[in-house]
């Protein structure tokens, strides 16, 4: 209840997608907003957006995945989806992505969309001999230093001769954030990058995307199952349980003293708290129940 | 000498050259209980054809992929599980096929030389059907080979590159059934698999590419024909568990040399 007391909720409820219409002076990530609209009025005239949802809905076996979902990724936006275990979060990403059909409603990509995809946990197979260097160069060709590159940019250049399997969890993930990147992407697309890793690293990571969404001028769209915590440079946070249930921009974490004692000023910077405006509850079966909004939430 | 044993050198070449690639795929797809069941379904094949008069080679590539292709929706079958199914069609098909080649009156054929193969005894004409079937099997190894390695990585990872994994999974049974047909001859149904798996499980142990390991369990496996014939025309003792007993015998070897070069 603390935070999003200066963004008017009509605002939120709404789901304005314009950068312009979100009327905080004081926030911090105003300035890589700033940068946004340049570069999309520079490189991005003939198409506002890169990924449209309209009215989207998913179902496997007459089972509803995601329904009635709505939402815009502008060029060089952060969009982060946030949602519990199981509320779609994968299945919407896929589908925008172009990956699964959707059951209903449409998708539009703009033309000739680069998009560089980090998948959540890929699992990998202990049989087949895989160094870094042959993994990047699977799908596509790249020469050594191209390969060399891309790792140097997530600072993982030195396990280029490593097997894959033998990777940590964090410098795996270094390395699928190389791979997506060689693509030289418009829209780089991390499925749950952060997950399993503690918040110092987590602040570090979001560092690292900042900076490489500024190298490459690509809008990123990230997947989190932490319901209060994301990215601080965040445009736009769609909290996803089956249904969109409430989207709005987050709160940078150093405007809450509360929270200023619980960061150091570095971690602070690069994360935000997300207040979740609801007007109803999810039941066990994942049912809608509507309710006055909880005061706890 | 050598030219007696000229068809038979040459077709088992060409037999190491698919047997490379197709035993990685098995060992990185842990399939190789699949491999088995095919060159079980090899019998059924051989006592078809002789029954129709037939080439070899016809009814047993009719037969392995029927088989190989019977096995993509019976994976989806939950309740049991995919190495009972194989179980069940690789002993029912040696089954019906031992009874029957018995059943045929008109040929009587040597049931060792169906198990054990008989590389020796191979024809130019023979050499010139196995080559056209190498080639059509190299070119959908060639066509797929990247796709292959990318879904035998991870499934998920081929998923998102290339939409859909059905196409893959035709084109490695496909790849395995053809296999099938071309080894019959030569090294019998009792050891394709081995020949398969063995050169490459040695070639794990020294790569750290998917095609080193394709190189270098091509080079095991031509090792083991070469010194599995030699020993073969020279000792005499049977070719296809000559050949097979080889590479085991490297299997054992670069075991110990990994073992002993890792630890130092």
């Amino acid at each position: 209840m603390l935070a999003g007391q200066n963004i008017p909720t009509d605002t939120i409820s709404e789901r304005v997608y314009c950068n312009v219409c979100i009327p905080s002076a004081t926030n911090p990530s105003h300035q890589a907003r700033e940068m946004t609209q340049q570069s999309m009025s520079q490189s991005d005239t003939k198409a506002a957006f890169l990924i449209k949802a309209h009215h989207v809905s998913i179902s496997y076996q007459d089972t509803p995945i995601i329904t009635d979902i709505d939402l815009e990724i502008a060029a060089g936006q952060i969009i982060t989806l946030i949602g519990p275990n199981g509320a779609g979060k994968s299945t919407l990403l896929k589908a925008l992505l172009g990956l699964i059909p959707v059951t209903s409603g449409h998708i539009e990509r703009a033309q000739s969309l680069a998009i560089g995809y980090m998948p959540q946990k890929l699992s990998i197979s202990p049989t087949i001999p895989m160094d870094v260097k042959t993994f990047l160069s699977l799908s596509e060709k790249h020469s050594r230093q191209t390969i060399l590159n891309a790792l140097k940019e997530t600072s993982v250049d030195h396990l280029i001769h490593q097997e894959v399997q033998h990777l940590s969890g964090g410098e795996w993930q270094r390395v699928l954030l190389a791979r997506a990147l060689l693509r030289r992407p418009d829209i780089l697309v991390l499925d749950e990058p952060v997950q399993g890793v503690d918040i110092n690293g987590q602040a570090a990571i979001y560092q690292l995307i900042n900076e490489l969404r500024h190298r490459y001028h690509c809008a990123v769209l990230m997947v989190s199952h932490d319901l209060h915590l994301v990215m601080a440079q965040t445009d736009q946070v769609y909290c996803l349980n089956k249904h969109i249930c409430c989207s709005g921009h987050p709160e940078t974490v150093s405007q809450h003293p509360a929270y200023q004692q619980l960061f150091t000023p570095y971690e602070a910077s690069r994360i935000a708290i997300y207040t979740h405006h609801h007007d109803h509850q999810h039941d066990l079966c994942g049912d809608v129940e509507h309710h006055k909004e909880k005061a706890d939430d | 000498m050598i030219s007696f044993l000229l068809p038979s050198i040459i077709a088992g070449i060409l037999l190491c050259i698919s047997a490379a690639p197709i035993g990685c795929i098995v060992v990185w797809r842990r399939m190789s209980y699949l491999g088995e069941t095919l060159a079980h379904s090899a019998l059924l094949g051989v006592a078809i054809s002789l029954l129709f008069d037939w080439h070899t080679e016809i009814g047993v590539g009719l037969v392995a992929l029927l088989i190989a292709l019977l096995m993509m929706p019976l994976e989806r079958f939950k309740h049991l599980s995919r190495d009972t199914l194989l179980g069940v069609i690789a002993h029912s098909s040696l089954a019906f096929g031992l009874i029957t080649l018995h059943m045929n009156p008109n040929n009587y054929v040597d049931p060792m030389a169906l198990l054990m193969g008989d590389i020796l005894t191979l024809t130019w004409p023979d050499v010139i059907r196995l080559g056209g079937l190498s080639l059509l099997l190299w070119s959908i190894l060639a066509l797929y080979w990247r796709r292959i390695v990318v879904f035998c990585l991870s499934e998920e990872l081929a998923q998102v590159e290339y939409g859909s994994t059905q196409q893959v999974r035709i084109a490695i049974v496909l790849v395995l059934a053809l296999f099938v047909t071309v080894a019959i001859k030569l090294v019998g149904v009792l050891l394709i698999t081995a020949l398969l798996i063995i050169p490459s499980a040695t070639a794990r142990f020294f790569s750290k590419t998917p095609n080193q390991m394709l190189i270098i369990s091509l080079v095991s496996s031509l090792l083991s024909l070469l010194i599995g014939m030699f020993l073969s025309v020279n000792v005499d003792i049977p070719t296809g568990p000559g050949i097979v007993a080889s590479a085991a015998i490297l299997f054992c070897l670069s075991k110990i040399i990994n073992g002993l070069t890792s630890k130092s």
